[in-house]
This record gives structure tokens, C-alpha cells and sequence, in this order.
């Protein structure tokens, strides 16, 4: 079968079915003349422009979306541009998943299988992510910022419209094969030559050197000039952002109070301003060495480890230019769907500009299996597990924000919370990676390939989703279906997690990526694996059907505060914008709830509680604090003790275990020197760790974040310290460790309460 | 009808065994039915080979090259033989073996093939074996495809039916 007219079938298929949709909706959107539409989008309440695709309207709407400038109309363009090349993009994985179902190469052949994976990696990192978030921002953010337009809208239409002919350029090889093809039942092969050399690039995404700089193959070269003008395209967005938020802020907006996304934005526009240059600057060195000879790459002079030094330079800032937008989308919506507003903001927008800072110094961990000194490998092993630091800081205030919070499970939630999930999975799996002598073990398996997509797919996708859903109303005046996009998100989680979370175990058994072939043993993994692919496809597509159906036929919005954001004091910007929109259009008159739940209050009688003593605290009162600690953390220790001696009468506890504490600190066999090793450790390390941690664990009183504390940690004593035991034994070494462990929790919490109380008192 | 007022049944889990019935539909019938068409259309069980450039060539026949096996072109079979000298001239330098591959080893581990006075190396481009799977997989793969869609259908369907009880009363 031929990959290039299965794809092609397969788009014109898709288009077919948008096609289809719109005509459909076109022609029933007279049904809905009797219902009261709140429409923002230009055309009179009740009535959705149909298509008449009559020659003057077609010209009207190709003069209109070809010359715009303004920022949301571009922001639809860059969109709807980002959605295509996903379903392209997309429709490469489908065919990889496709292949994987069965060990031996025989749906695809290698070398199809090889451009798959290739084209599925450029088209969704170049030409679906970044789009579709430049399109979300090109809409939204002026409208947080109280903007009237993006701050060069022209040069903002230049930017998007560099796009299209880019991803041609890098995807032409499958329009010049099938060419080649169908010219080749008319023409004799000689004449046609230059057409039948070509094909669709399998060097893979990295277009490692030297393989990408002596295949013969010209849309190798085609495909760095289409990448080029894709960079420049970015740079020219990036500048735009940036130029945006620093110049173009309405009065009002300050640095402080700055919205969450636009803060993101930002940030990512900076690392995309230093890192997408030099991305061209790599491409046009290669594309040199390909047509003129310079030798840049060849070894001898860089070598291949030039170009992965290069690409990679660009490469790690490209993941968290895809990633930051998502956060800011995550930070954006959460807060709305459980009445709160974002914990620990500040130290959000700090992880966000840490993150930029240091994407910088991480590009090598890909090249933990390359020639590089083991001493740069080091240093790069450290920036790549500190960087997991800021990024765990976001997850804790994203879970800190919906603690105790109002939580309204609708799709942008579940999306919110999915990411959540995926994202910790995906995280995690990651700083194992970023540790050499693992890597060197996974990094050519599917484990990679596990850890990535649960994190380019598994938080994503979904924002740009939940960002659809959550400002569907704003930008159609109409809902979406609600009940088809909660089914959706959900089985998009799932299909994300089955497919992403059997490659990690994939990788764990070492199956190695990027073959068309495989063991037949690891066939039944393959499988699962695939049909959670073909779910996240049909979640997808769900999705789709719902964006177009809705746009017809979805439940006309009936005020400017579709989501009661104003009942929690969020009724932000860009809602503001929308409810006067609809005043002076159609006469539609704000509203105002019943009552106002503040989203953020130090009373959690009034409102959403916040949580007033963080970290802030801890930095003002350190000494004091301190000493406070270490005191209750003695007193638990002691009450532990009591336990733990008394399990050790029973006989569930052995003493020997202190001793080895004490040989792992170097002190001998000693149990006396090993208890006073848990001592201190009681002392100052865990109780210390509560201090930092207390405001991020769950218990509404100090009594119940200790207990929680005290119970995650219980885990760790019991694999610690455990000699042997089975049967009753060990069940009864389970049981004393656990009440120890809640003693150490109750005295720990119930003193620091009480330094506290003596504290308020005195004041 | 309310959403309340729906089963989270028919809401959630029908549709969510409709689209796993059909995804796992998708998998079947397209390998069920493309193991059927494949070898029909003659798309899979021709070999293909390339025949690398003179440059790349020489780098292999030179003192610090690997040492390989020498095949003349008139040992190899006419379908071997056919495919070599298409290759030669293809722009892409490759070419199915149309017919007896008696040499698949050799072209696997890689060769050098004499010819005319001169010499290529050649090796295996793509074995494009056949789908291996039962045909009974493609009617299944279909049946799977219906029935999912019937799941994922159940909560329109459950609603009109309930208006139109509702109606009835």
C-alpha cells in the first residue's frame, strides 16, 4: 500500500468530514431562528452566517482572512493552521501504531516507517504546538492586557503567513513522490527523474549528521529551508509577544499584577528569541555542507557532535517553549473550576522565568550516549534534575490551589487535572533520565518515547483543548457539548495513559525505539499500546465533531459570565471584554450573582481559604521558626521512640536496624550511635522538611498535615528499616511503624501549634 | 432530559466500551482486510535492494574497507539480476526483485556485485513481507466497528427514546 496516498486519502477524508459538517450546519442553521443567541462574533443575535459558497463570497472571505491584521483573527488563522498540521502530524502516529501492531515490517516498509517518524516529529513540534498557542495568545493576550491590538499587526500576519509555505517546504516530499508517481503512468522515468528522486525525509526529526548531510535525497534540503522559514516565523511572533506585554499594556496592567498566561507567554517568547535563531543559523550551516561543500559537520572539522550540540542548543528550549504556554493555560484555568484563585503566584511566574534560565543549561542530557567528557556530562546531569525543582513547584501549587477548593468537574477541569496526573508521570520518568548512567540504559528505548509523549501529550494537547473549551463561549457565543466534551477529556486521559504509560514499560524491558520490527514477545505491549493510540484518535476526533457541531447547533450563551466566574471574584479581562461586547451590540445587560465567594481571603469562613503562612513566613522568621521546629520535632521523636521500643519488646522491631544507620553514617556497628543518628534526624531533617513542606500537604488542621506527613514518610521508614520480618511479625512491624510514625506527626504538629499560640498570644 | 437525569451509565461507560470496541475494530479490520488485499495487489514478498553509488562503493573496496563477499552479476538469479541493473540507473538507486531471491542472505550482510568490469555494494533496501494475520480478522475487525458505534450512539438514542416516552405519557 502506498503510505503517501493512504495520507492523502486520509486528509482528503478529514476535510471531507469538516466539509461535510459545515455544509450540513450551514444549511440547518436556519432551525435555530427561534432561540436567542448572544453571539459575539459580528452577525445579528439568533442567526449564524451560513455558507452561501458563491463566487463573491468566497472572494470576500479569501480578501478577508488573507489581509487581516487584527490579533484575533490571526489568532483563529494560526489555530485552525496548528490544528491541521496536528491531524497531519497526527495521522503519521496513527500509521506508526498502525505498523507496531503487528513484530515483522510488513504494513509499512522500514523505510516508510522511518520517514513516519520523522515527519510525525517535525510536523507536531514545529507546526502544530507553537501555532496553536501563538493563536491562542494572539487572541487572548490583548484582551488580558488591555490591549487594542498586538504590537505590530502587520508584521503579526507576516509571521503567520511564513507558516503554511514552511510546512510545505518540509512536507513537499510527499507531494513530489505521489507527483512522480502519477506523472509516471504518462511520461517515461527519464523525464520525470528529478521528481522520482525524491521522497519523504526518514533521517529522523534530529536530522542527525552525518547521515542528513550526505543522504542523497533533495527534500532533505527542502525540508531545512521549510524548518528555516518556520524559525523565522517564530522569532517574528516572539518579538511580537514580547513587544505586546512590554509596550502595549492598557492602564492598570502593571508587572504586578500581570495575568498568569501573558507572564508565560512572555517567558516563552524570550527563549524562543534565543533559541530559534540559532536553530537557523545550525540549518543553514548544514544546508551549506549539503549544497556547497563547507564541511562544517564533517569530521575533522565539528563532526557530528557539532550539529547535536547545535540542535540540542535549540532542542531543550524548544520542549519548554511548548511547555510553558501550557502551564500558563493550566495556571489560567484551573483556578476557575474550583473557585480559587492560583496558590503561590508569584513563586509560579518565579518557577516560569527559572525555567527559561536554566532550559539553557540542560541541552546535553541528549547526548549522554555521544562523545562528550564525562565531566560536561556531570554538570549537565545536575542542571537536568535541578530543573525538575521549578517544575515541581508549579504541580504543588496547581494541587495547593484546588485543596479545599470548590471543584467543578467540567471538560477544562478534567483536562486540568488529567494534565496534572500525566504531567507528574511524565516528569518523574524524566528526572530518572536525566541521570547518566540511566540514560546510557533507556536512552535508545521506548522509555524515552513513554516520558516525552506523557509530557507533549499528556499536558499539551490537553490545555490547548481546555483552553478551547473554557473560551469556546467568548469566541462563537455558543456552548459546546458539555456531556460529549467531558466523555472526550476522559478518554483522552485514558487513551494518553494507555498508550504512553505501556511504552515507559516498554522501555523498561529494553525494547529498543525508532524500528519498524520488533521481538514477536513484546507484540501483546505493542498492541495495548497502539489501541490506546487509536483512542487518543478518536478522542480527538470527538473533539473535532464537537468544535464544528457546536458551532451551529451549541446552546446560545446567555450572559457575558458563562462560567459564574464573577460569583468568585474571577471574572477576569477577557470576560469583561466579551459582557461589554454583548452590552453594546445586542442589549444584553450584565449580570450579578447572588453572592460573592472571594477567591482568595486568610478567613476560610469568608471564602476560599489562602493558605497566609508559606514560605514567605518561613524566609522572615527563619531563627525563629527553626528553633520551633527542631523543638517539636525532638518531641516527636521521643514519642516514636516510645513506640518503637515498645515494638521492639514485642520482638516486631529489630535494634540491629539502628546499628546499620549507624554503619551507613560511618559510625560503626553502634544501635547507641545509630539511635542517635534517628535522633537528630528526627530532629532536624523531617521536621524541618514538615516546616517546608506544611503548606503544600493536605489537612485543614496542623494535627492532620502532620498525620499525612508522618504517613507518607512511614513508607520509606518501613522499607528502611526493615530486617526480615514475615508473617505476623511483619504485620505487626507494618502496624507499630505506622503509629510511631502518626506519634511523630501528632507531637511534631501539636508543639509547633502551641509555639504558635504563645506566639499570637503574646503579640 | 436533564444531565442529571441520566444515567452516568449510558452516559459514560456505553460510549466508553463503543470506542474501545471500536479501536480495537480499527486494528482488526484494517490488518484483516489489508492481509487480504495486499498480496492481491502484489504490494508485499518482492525484496527490494540498493545499489550504493560509485563513491560509496569505493570506500568499501579500498585496504581499510571491510571485507566482504564478491558476487558476479551472472551468479545471481534473472529477477536478482533485473533488480540490480534497474537499481543501477533508478534515482533512488533501489528496485524490488520481481521473481527467485536465492541470494536474500548475501544481500542482507551486504555484497559486492561484479559486473561489466565494475563492481557495486548492495544490500537489502526492505524484506516487504506480508501482513501475517488470520482473514477472519477483517469481519470481526467490522462487526467490533459496528457494535462500538452502537455504543457510542446510546446516549443520542437513549434520549429520544426517553422524549419520546415522555411524549407517549
Amino acid at each position: 500500500m502506498n503510505r503517501y496516498l493512504v495520507t492523502g486519502a486520509g486528509l482528503l477524508v478529514l476535510l471531507g468530514f469538516v466539509c461535510a459538517l459545515a455544509v450540513v450546519g450551514s444549511r440547518r442553521s436556519g432551525g435555530d431562528e427561534g432561540r436567542v443567541a448572544a453571539s459575539d462574533g459580528g452577525y445579528a443575535p439568533g442567526h449564524r452566517e451560513g455558507i452561501d459558497l458563491s463566487a463573491g463570497w468566497l472572494w470576500n472571505g479569501l480578501v478577508r482572512w488573507t489581509t487581516t491584521t487584527d490579533h484575533k483573527d490571526i489568532g483563529i488563522l494560526y489555530i485552525v493552521f496548528g490544528t491541521v498540521a496536528a491531524f497531519w502530524g497526527g495521522l503519521d502516529g496513527m500509521m506508526m501504531r498502525l505498523e507496531l501492531l503487528t513484530p515483522a515490517a510488513d504494513v509499512w516498509s522500514e523505510a516508510t516507517y522511518n520517514a513516519l517518524f520523522t515527519t510525525h516529529g517535525l510536523t507536531m513540534l514545529i507546526f502544530f504546538v507553537l501555532p496553536v498557542f501563538f493563536g491562542i495568545g494572539n487572541y487572548v493576550l490583548p484582551l488580558l492586557i488591555d490591549a487594542d491590538d498586538m504590537a505590530f499587526p502587520r508584521v503579526n500576519a507576516v509571521g503567520f503567513w511564513l507558516l503554511p509555505p514552511a510546512l510545505l517546504l518540509v512536507r513537499a516530499g510527499i507531494f513530489f513522490q505521489v507527483g512522480g508517481q502519477v506523472l509516471g503512468f504518462f511520461l517515461p522515468p527519464e523525464e520525470i527523474a528529478l521528481l522520482l528522486s525524491v521522497e519523504e525525509v526518514g533521517v529522523g526529526w534530529t536530522l542527525y549528521t552525518p547521515l542528513s548531510a550526505t543522504s542523497e535525497n533533495p527534500q532533505i534540503t527542502t525540508l531545512l529551508l521549510g524548518l528555516h522559514l518556520s524559525g523565522v516565523a517564530t522569532t517574528v511572533g516572539a518579538i511580537n509577544f514580547i513587544a505586546t506585554v512590554v509596550h502595549e499594556r492598557g492602564p492598570g496592567i502593571t508587572w504586578a499584577n500581570l495575568d498568569i498566561l501573558s507572564w508565560n507567554l512572555l517567558t516563552t517568547s524570550a527563549i524562543a528569541l534565543f533559541a530559534f535563531p540559532l536553530l537557523g543559523s545550525a540549518l543553514v550551516m548544514l544546508i551549506l555542507d549539503r549544497t556547497f561543500g563547507t564541511a562544517f559537520f564533517a569530521v575533522g572539522n565539528g563532526g557530528p557532535v557539532l550539529w547535536q550540540h547545535l540542535f540540542w542548543f535549540w532542542g531543550h528550549p524548544e520542549v519548554y517553549i511548548i511547555f510553558l504556554p501550557a502551564t500558563g493555560l493550566l495556571s489560567t484555568i484551573l483556578p476557575k473550576f474550583v473557585g480559587r484563585k492560583l496558590f503561590g503566584f508569584r513563586f509560579v511566574v518565579y518557577s516560569t522565568l527559572g525555567i527559561a534560565v536554566m532550559s539553557f543549561g540542560v541541552w546535553a542530557h541528549h547526548m549522554f550516549v555521544s562523545g562528550v567528557d564525562p565531566r560536561v556530562k556531570a554538570s549537565f546531569m545536575a542542571i537536568s534534575l535541578a530543573i525538575a525543582v521549578p517544575s515541581a513547584i508549579k504541580t504543588f501549587n496547581w494541587l495547593t490551589t484546588m485543596w479545599d477548593g470548590n471543584v467543578r468537574l467540567t471538560a477544562p477541569m478534567i483536562l486540568c487535572v488529567g494534565s496534572i496526573g500525566t504531567f507528574v508521570v511524565g516528569g518523574v520518568t524524566g528526572v530518572f533520565l536525566a541521570a547518566v548512567p540511566i540514560d546510557v540504559v533507556y536512552h535508545g528505548t521506548y522509555y524515552v518515547v513513554g516520558h516525552f509523549h506523557l509530557i507533549v501529550m499528556g499536558i499539551i494537547p490537553y490545555m490547548m483543548m481546555a483552553a478551547g473549551y473554557y473560551w469556546y463561549p467568548l469566541l462563537t457565543g455558543r456552548f459546546y457539548d458539555r456531556r460529549l466534551a467531558r466523555f472526550q477529556s476522559w478518554l483522552l486521559v485514558v487513551g494518553t495513559t494507555v498508550t504512553f504509560g505501556t511504552l515507559v514499560v516498554l522501555g523498561l524491558l529494553e525494547l529498543p525505539r525508532r524500528y519498524a520490527n520488533y521481538p514477536a514477545e513484546f507484540a501483546p505491549l505493542q498492541q495495548v499500546a497502539s489501541i490506546g493510540a487509536f483512542l487518543i484518535g478518536m478522542a480527538v476526533l470527538l473533539w473535532l465533531y464537537n468544535m464544528v457541531w457546536s458551532y451551529w447547533h451549541g446552546d446560545p450563551v446567555e450572559s457575558g459570565d458563562p462560567w459564574d466566574l464573577k460569583a468568585t471574584d474571577q471574572f477576569t479581562r477577557e470576560w469583561q471584554w466579551f459582557e461589554s461586547r454583548l452590552e453594546s451590540r445586542y442589549g444584553m445587560q450584565p449580570t450579578t450573582p447572588d453572592a460573592v465567594r472571594p477567591s482568595a481571603t486568610a478567613d476560610p469562613d469568608a471564602g476560599s481559604p489562602q493558605f497566609a503562612k508559606g514560605v514567605g513566613s518561613l524566609a522572615e522568621n527563619t531563627g525563629r521558626t527553626v528553633a520551633g521546629g527542631l523543638l517539636a520535632g525532638f518531641v516527636g521523636t521521643m514519642l516514636m521512640s516510645g513506640a518503637l521500643f515498645a515494638a521492639v519488646a514485642i520482638g516486631v522491631f529489630d535494634t540491629g536496624s539502628f546499628a546499620e544507620l549507624a554503619a551507613l553514617a560511618g559510625l560503626g556497628d553502634s544501635v547507641a550511635l545509630g539511635y542517635t543518628v534517628f535522633l537528630l534526624g528526627g530532629t532536624t531533617t523531617w521536621a524541618l522538611l514538615f516546616l517546608a513542606l506544611q503548606e503544600y500537604l493536605p489537612g485543614r488542621l496542623r494535627v492532620g498535615t502532620g498525620l499525612a506527613y508522618a504517613t507518607v514518610m512511614s513508607l520509606g521508614f518501613m522499607i528502611a528499616f526493615y530486617s526480615g520480618q514475615t508473617g505476623l511479625a511483619l504485620v505487626g512491624y507494618v502496624g507499630f511503624a505506622l503509629v510511631a510514625h502518626w506519634l511523630y506527626g501528632f507531637g511534631l504538629a501539636v508543639v509547633l501549634e502551641f509555639l504558635e499560640l504563645r506566639r499570637t498570644r503574646r503579640l | 432530559m436533564s444531565e442529571a437525569d441520566e444515567p452516568w451509565v449510558v452516559t459514560y461507560a456505553a460510549p466508553l466500551v463503543g470506542v474501545l470496541l471500536v479501536v480495537v475494530g480499527i486494528s482488526a479490520g484494517v490488518l484483516g482486510g489489508y492481509s487480504v488485499v495486499q498480496s492481491e495487489l502484489g504490494l508485499c514478498g518482492s525484496p527490494s535492494i540498493h545499489v550504493a553509488s560509485e563513491e560509496t562503493t569505493a570506500g568499501y573496496v579500498g585496504p581499510d574497507g571491510p571485507s566482504l563477499e564478491r558476487l558476479p552479476v551472472e551468479n545471481l538469479t534473472d529477477a536478482e539480476a533485473a533488480a540490480f541493473r534497474t537499481a543501477l540507473d533508478a534515482p533512488t538507486r533501489e528496485a524490488s526483485i520481481d521473481g527467485d531471491v536465492e541470494h536474500l542472505a548475501a544481500f542482507r550482510a551486504g555484497v559486492l556485485v561484479t559486473y561489466d568490469g565494475g563492481e557495486r555494494y548492495v544490500t537489502l533496501a526492505s524484506l516487504n513481507e506480508c501482513v501475517g494475520v488470520p482473514p477472519l480478522l477483517f469481519p470481526l475487525g467490522v462487526a467490533a466497528i459496528l457494535f462500538g458505534a452502537g455504543g457510542v450512539l446510546t446516549p443520542p438514542l437513549y434520549r429520544r427514546l426517553d422524549a419520546f416516552e415522555n411524549a407517549a405519557e
